[in-house]
């Protein structure tokens, strides 16, 4: 998953130069020895405010088991 | 009390909404929030951003605080106190702002703290990012702390009780002033909601995930914001909207909070930093977004005021 970046990016506050992240990862999905590691570039979970990405967060802690085998 | 400001945003801690439902049972104009980050003593002043929804009686009132506080300890002899260039007045987020989001005002000091009751050496500058350049003389500043202090809880303490106490004789002195400001804040912000516009927000009935406007109107209704809904359909300039859609007119006393709540921020200089705009721009929570209505005339709808919390 890769960044929007643009001003279309911004629903709502501040974003400095957010075309700098245009089309830059967003969430990797790494294979680490037998497994895989999921990285997200900010913080899903910030300080518990984002809750539009929580979902996110959550989708990959409950399904890890359904990402495809590489 | 040391707060959360993350979660007084939002309302996520029970002890945020228990202190939330107590303001607004007893309007107390100032509520006083004690934090720790930076030498010695900085007290709220509120400077840019601002945010221009809120009074601008306000931005008046924070200075006139912070100086006086400054002005005593300074005379007292207690270095290192000092006003603006800190935190900045375009979040709703502390813990105090329960106080001027509902046409109060607030307090807020920062102090040095101590990493345990142990009287320990300190450096006022190098011990943090945060501690840079603070003790140097500016005009926010007039009398610098020392380079390296003895510091201990106790002296922490003797700042942040100076400065209520501080505070307190300033509230007594001008209690008129505060408690007419306060009344002509509530009386502007009705008068700011019929001027218009927007007049107010409309959150369409019938959005396919309800739970999520369930949520937005819970939080409001426990900021003491006035929703009603819709007993027929509303029909405004931006759009036709069920019967059923909940209503939140801006001409009421806390209508400045709803805005800032319902509205998309729109932040006025990226070259300003913010403490923190995330996670409060709750109408873009629900599945749809609120409707902000240029008509007022719209809310002539019959509608019923929503009193069962969300």
């Amino acid at each position: 998953m890769r960044f929007t970046g643009t001003e279309k990016s911004v629903l709502s506050g501040l974003m400095k130069n957010p075309s700098e992240i245009k089309e830059r990862p967003a969430i990797l999905d790494v294979p680490a020895g037998r497994g895989r590691v999921i990285m997200f570039a900010t913080n899903p979970c910030y300080r518990w405010q984002n809750h539009g990405e929580f979902n996110m967060l959550f989708n990959a802690i409950l399904n890890y088991n359904d990402l495809p085998v590489r | 009390m040391r707060d959360n400001p993350t979660l007084a945003r939002k309302l996520l801690s029970v002890v945020c909404v228990a202190l939330l439902s107590w303001y607004l049972d007893w309007h107390p104009p100032i509520i006083h929030d004690l934090h720790e980050s930076v030498p010695i003593l900085y007290t709220f002043s509120g400077q840019a951003p601002q945010n221009p929804t809120l009074d601008p009686i306000l931005f008046g009132e924070l200075p006139w605080f912070a100086n006086f506080e400054m002005a005593q300890m300074t005379r007292y002899g207690m270095p290192g106190v000092w006003t603006h260039a800190f935190v900045d007045a375009w979040s709703p987020g502390y813990l105090g702002f329960m106080a001027s989001n509902h046409n109060g005002m607030l307090r807020m000091y920062e102090t040095f703290g101590n990493a345990g009751a142990t009287t320990m050496k300190r450096k006022i500058e190098g011990e943090s990012e945060l501690s840079r350049d603070m003790a140097s003389r500016q005009w926010y500043r007039p009398l610098p702390p020392h380079k390296e202090v003895e510091w201990s809880m106790r002296n922490n303490t003797n700042y942040m009780e100076t400065g209520v106490l501080s505070a307190l004789q300033l509230a007594a002195a001008f209690p008129k002033v505060i408690l007419e400001n306060f009344y002509r804040k509530s009386l502007n912000a009705v008068a700011a909601g019929r001027k218009g516009p927007p007049f107010g927000y409309v959150i369409p009935a019938g959005q396919q995930d309800m739970t999520r406007v369930a949520l937005v109107v819970g939080v409001l209704q426990t900021r003491g914001i006035e929703v009603g809904q819709a007993a027929t359909e509303i029909k405004a300039k931006e759009g036709n909207f069920p019967a059923g859609s909940f209503i939140v007119k801006l001409d009421q006393p806390y209508g400045r909070l709803a805005k800032i709540l319902l509205e998309k921020q729109a932040f006025p200089d990226p070259n300003l930093r913010t403490y923190d705009d995330t996670g409060w721009t709750m109408g873009i929570r629900g599945s749809q977004s609120p409707c902000a209505t240029r008509e007022g005339p719209c809310f002539r709808c019959r509608r019923s005021t929503v009193s069962d919390r969300c």
